[in-house]
């Protein structure tokens, strides 16, 4: 064993828990990266409601399976709303997000052609078009979740004027 | 073993196919192709939402599961890292999905 | 501020001794002139304040890629960075995160260049014997050069990698730097080995544990685009795996040069192709 090998090294993981660490200054984050985060938080809620989605809408065989089952979802109205909004909101994004990234991973469409480096060195990717897009699908997501909240909640009979 | 460019591939084609799919079912229970969202979750609508759209939702079923699933798999597995791990990640979503297309075809054979 | 004015600066320095498995951060006060970068503080320090502080550098001009440290939470270069130019009265120095640290700003490098080793950064061809003896060069078009050079410009510095969101959880990610080298090896028309580099790209935790943060990018010192080379390098794997094609034929050697032709007569010969010193020394005393 060498004596390279006996130092004993700190694990340093540049994860979450550094970034809430105030112990370290505030980092700048690339809008793609606050993307990435929320793309995969959506997508974490809208798997597992699919999962229960899928049990829920096993009750469709009978009236009364449906009937009880639905009564049973409707106990806290509030709380089932406000789940739906949720929801919605995550829906839309995953999907407006989603129509981006398949252009940028998919199709390297909007991060620029690989180029001879010239300086100032400022990156295509970051300057391209996929970043207003970004600003386009974040936009579309504010616009149609509030839309879509106000429909939801006045439909059900939870808001009114 | 699958080859990750594979699976990566079908989970893009899944995601634009759901993109078509998606909206139509979405738009099923809003005032564009229904006369409101509690309206449609009466049991004659979905009744007939089944009888019409069926093939938009078993499209959806399958495409959705299959992205979703392989999605979480992506997460676990950088979550943690190791063959048995792996493994069994990849081995617990495959029955979790063959069970739900299972229960889901089920379903929409049994309303259908 | 005017040429010689010196600015007092308090440097805030994360720390960590192996001997005693401990961190701490440590403020230095040091008087600043314009024009001085990270190393100089370095220097400054271990010359005046602390010679117990770890640090590595060594080429000063942004070449060689061992500085590499967090600066106000933005991985830089510690000989690219001029301290006046960051503004703040307080600079936080940190070592980079997502490799192992071995004593304050110094990392272990140790995975980083295994990782870049695993795509096979170099050039492979089936002819290994004009590969050894070359005769002439692979033939390569201006453009085709121009769309790779980028990717060769990596100095290893590692700065991408600490940036990015997936190796702090997934130890195993190839990272951006790994990955871009393979992709520039990958649109490389003289080379061959496009299959070996796609059984490591494309593995799980190959280039597709990249999920477009552009992290990277906005940090390398060089202007590398490695997100975009990420990004490409994925739509090469689907369209291979859409068409089926699995190989990739180099670029030819250069025909050989043409032999010397003898001067028509009228027409003026040229002048000798290479003149040697001593042979124009000779011509221009014989003048």
């Amino acid at each position: 064993m060498s004596r390279r090998d006996k130092v004993k090294k700190l694990p340093n993981k540049g994860g979450l828990s550094r970034h809430l660490n105030p112990e370290y200054p505030k980092t700048e984050w690339t809008a793609e990266k606050w993307a990435f985060i929320l793309h995969r938080l959506t997508g974490l809620f809208i798997i597992f409601y699919l999962l229960a989605h899928i049990w829920v809408t096993g009750h469709a065989t009978s009236p009364e399976s449906w009937s009880s089952i639905m009564s049973t979802l409707h106990t806290y109205k509030w709380l089932e709303t406000t789940g739906e909004w949720l929801l919605w909101g995550a829906i839309v994004f995953h999907g407006l997000n989603g129509i981006r990234l398949i252009l940028v991973e998919a199709l390297g469409w909007g991060i620029g052609r690989p180029h001879r480096p010239i300086p100032p060195y400022l990156p295509y990717s970051n300057r391209s078009a996929q970043r207003p897009l970004l600003w386009l699908v974040v936009a579309l997501t504010l616009i149609a979740w509030i839309v879509g909240g106000v429909i939801l909640y006045q439909d059900v009979g939870l808001i009114s004027w | 073993m699958v080859r990750e460019s594979t699976l990566m591939t079908l989970h893009y084609i899944a995601a634009a196919i759901m993109v078509v799919v998606l909206t139509i079912h979405v738009l099923m229970h809003t005032p564009v192709l229904e006369k409101g969202y509690e309206v449609s979750l009466e049991y004659e609508r979905v009744l007939e939402h089944y009888n019409v759209a069926w093939l938009d939702l078993a499209i959806l079923l399958y495409a959705a599961l299959f992205h979703g699933l392989n999605g979480l798999r992506v997460i676990l597995i950088e979550l943690h890292q190791g063959p048995v791990w792996e493994k069994a990640v990849s081995w617990t979503l495959l029955i979790i999905g063959i069970v739900a297309a299972i229960y889901g075809t089920w379903t929409l054979i049994e309303v259908v | 501020m005017s040429k010689g004015e010196v600015k007092n600066i308090t440097f805030r320095i994360k720390r960590y001794d192996p001997e005693k498995g401990k961190t701490w951060w440590q403020e230095y006060k040091v008087p600043v002139r314009r024009g001085m970068t990270l190393v100089d503080v370095y220097l400054y320090i271990k010359e005046n304040l602390d010679p117990s502080l770890a640090v590595r550098y060594s080429c000063r001009m942004g070449i060689c890629g061992s500085c590499g440290v967090v600066i106000n939470g933005k991985p830089s270069l510690a000989c690219e960075t001029q301290i006046l130019e960051l503004g703040t009265d307080v600079v936080t120095v940190e070592p980079l995160p997502n490799y192992p640290v071995v004593r304050d700003l110094v990392v272990d490098f140790t995975g980083f260049f295994e990782k870049h080793r695993m795509v096979k950064p170099y050039l492979i061809r089936r002819d290994v014997e004009e590969q050894e003896n070359p005769t002439r060069e692979y033939r390569m078009l201006p453009e085709e050069y121009d769309y790779m050079v980028q990717f060769s410009y990596c100095i290893k510095c590692g700065l991408c990698y600490a940036a990015c969101p997936v190796p702090a959880i997934d130890s195993k990610f190839l990272g951006p730097q790994a990955l871009a080298q393979a992709f520039r090896y990958m649109i490389d028309v003289r080379d061959e080995g496009l299959k070996e580099r796609v059984l490591v790209v494309d593995s799980e935790h190959g280039c597709w544990r990249c999920h477009f943060a552009d992290a990277c990018s906005a940090v390398c010192p060089k202007g590398i685009d490695p997100a975009q080379g990420i990004q490409l390098l994925r739509r090469m794997l689907i369209s291979m795996r859409l068409s089926g094609v699995k190989e990739k034929k180099g670029s030819p050697v250069m025909p050989p040069m043409p032999p010397e032709t003898k001067p028509k007569p009228g027409v003026k010969a040229p002048p000798p192709r290479t003149v040697k010193p001593e042979e124009a020394m000779k011509r221009i005393v014989k003048e």
